[in-house]
């Protein structure tokens, strides 16, 4: 468990920044990956696990010792993200798959292709991005319930301290948010043959 | 257990997030219930499929980008502090000044100044101190002679009494023929008793004592008061 006694402690000091960084090392990636999750785009991704961490280090006085620092950071997280949705519905999107209607009739999207080998990666990532498209359909609080305990592993109550909401809350949400993904990736899903294979 | 119950707890089921109890009784619903056990099945099959998706590794980027930010803030917070200290230190010590600060204090921009701003206001200042000091004795004494005035013809007052009662005592026969008094001048105070007197001496109604000391001849300017009584 962090030692937020010694996180409390470097505050104000020459080298808190630093100290901050080690401490909280052993978090980013998982910080990152649940960021990665939630937003699908790896800029995104990046730009809000840091202001996570930011928003950690400046307003760590709110923070109360003993408390889970994980937990705490992860709902600042999770605040964030949920805080940029709610401005971005203002915002409109322009899908990359619809044709374009033009005068003459409507017209398919020309896009830059960067990848070197577009089939192999597609071929790799193809599963990874149904997935990752499935899960960016989810309503918000689904999508944050599975991340939180499919992928990063987190219990149905660190994920009702992250979520500020009842351990009943997040069972119906992490069951609701499978159900949703099951009929997305239907055809990925391959439930075994014998049910007596449980456990 | 219902279907409608056990599928309702199946992912918790799945995830072992159940208490003992329903854990049990979802487990005896699925062993005999075709539809809910294929319900469990195609959740788990989800539940591993997402599994699949594997950790992403840290941009490269990520710690130089965010030290920089970090670094940031923490130069913005080392600073606010000091700046806030410094507003509140400076308001407070304005507040503490007395109102008189304000009036000697030297104008700082070229409009009005303070009261004392100019040239001649500071000299004229200690010299108007020195006048008050010089002046301050006479008041003083002025003030003082009520009162003494005052003092005087209480004892005034109450003089004829004392004298009276002497009188009376050394006139008794069992009377000890001891007195004791006070002259009460406008200089001095001067004891008297009736020790003094002898046999042989003559008291007359009169004066009623004889003075232990000459008094000072009862002239105008110059009065005293005798004031006694019994040791």
């Amino acid at each position: 468990m962090l030692n937020t006694e010694a996180l409390a402690g470097v505050r104000y000091r020459e080298n808190d920044v630093r100290v901050f960084e080690e401490l909280v090392r052993r978090y980013d990636r998982k910080l990152y990956n649940v960021a990665l999750r939630l937003t699908g785009n790896p800029d995104e991704a990046k730009d809000l696990a840091q202001e996570a961490l930011l928003r950690a280090y400046r307003g760590f006085s709110r923070f109360q010792l003993g408390t889970s620092f994980e937990k705490w950071l992860f709902r600042i997280a999770s605040n964030l993200y949920i805080d940029r949705l709610r401005k971005q519905r203002n915002v409109r999107f322009e899908s990359l798959d619809e044709p374009v209607p033009t005068a003459s009739g409507q017209v398919e999207k020309a896009l830059p292709d960067w990848s070197n080998n577009p089939e192999d990666v597609a071929e790799q990532n193809e599963l990874a991005d149904e997935i990752q498209a499935a899960l960016q359909s989810l309503p918000i609080n689904y999508r944050l319930a599975v991340i939180l305990y499919d992928l990063e592993g987190f219990s149905y109550e660190e994920i009702s301290g992250i979520l500020r909401c009842s351990i009943g809350t997040v069972r119906s949400r992490i069951h609701r948010g499978r159900r949703l993904l099951r009929e997305k990736l239907a055809p990925y899903v391959k439930p075994a043959a014998a049910a007596g294979a449980r456990w | 257990m219902t279907c409608e119950k056990a599928m309702s707890l199946m992912s918790a089921y799945l995830d072992k997030e159940l208490g003992f109890d329903e854990f049990r009784q979802v487990e005896l619903h699925l062993a005999y219930c075709e539809a809910c056990s294929q319900e469990y099945e195609s959740l788990k099959a989800t539940k591993e499929l997402l599994g699949t998706l594997r950790a992403a590794d840290l941009p490269r980027e990520f710690w130089p980008e965010l030290r920089e930010r970090l670094g940031a803030v923490a130069a913005e917070e080392r600073v606010a502090p000091a700046r806030a200290k410094f507003a509140s230190s400076a308001r407070q010590s304005s507040s503490r000044q007395p109102r008189w600060r304000g009036i000697l204090r030297p104008a700082s921009g070229g409009g009005g100044g303070s009261l004392f701003s100019s040239p001649m206001a500071k000299a004229l200042v200690p010299a108007f101190l020195v006048l008050v000091l010089a002046a301050l004795p006479m008041v003083w004494s002025t003030r003082r002679r009520p009162a003494e005035a005052q003092v005087s013809s209480r004892i005034d007052s109450i003089e004829p009494y004392f004298r009276d009662y002497v009188i009376s005592e050394y006139d008794r026969p069992l009377s000890d023929k001891t007195s004791v008094g006070f002259v009460v001048t406008g200089q001095a105070v001067t004891m008297y008793t009736s020790d003094l007197l002898g046999p042989s001496s003559k008291v007359t109604r009169a004066s009623g004592l004889r003075e232990a000391s000459p008094l000072p001849p009862n002239t105008a300017g110059n009065e005293y008061t005798l004031i006694s009584y019994p040791r």
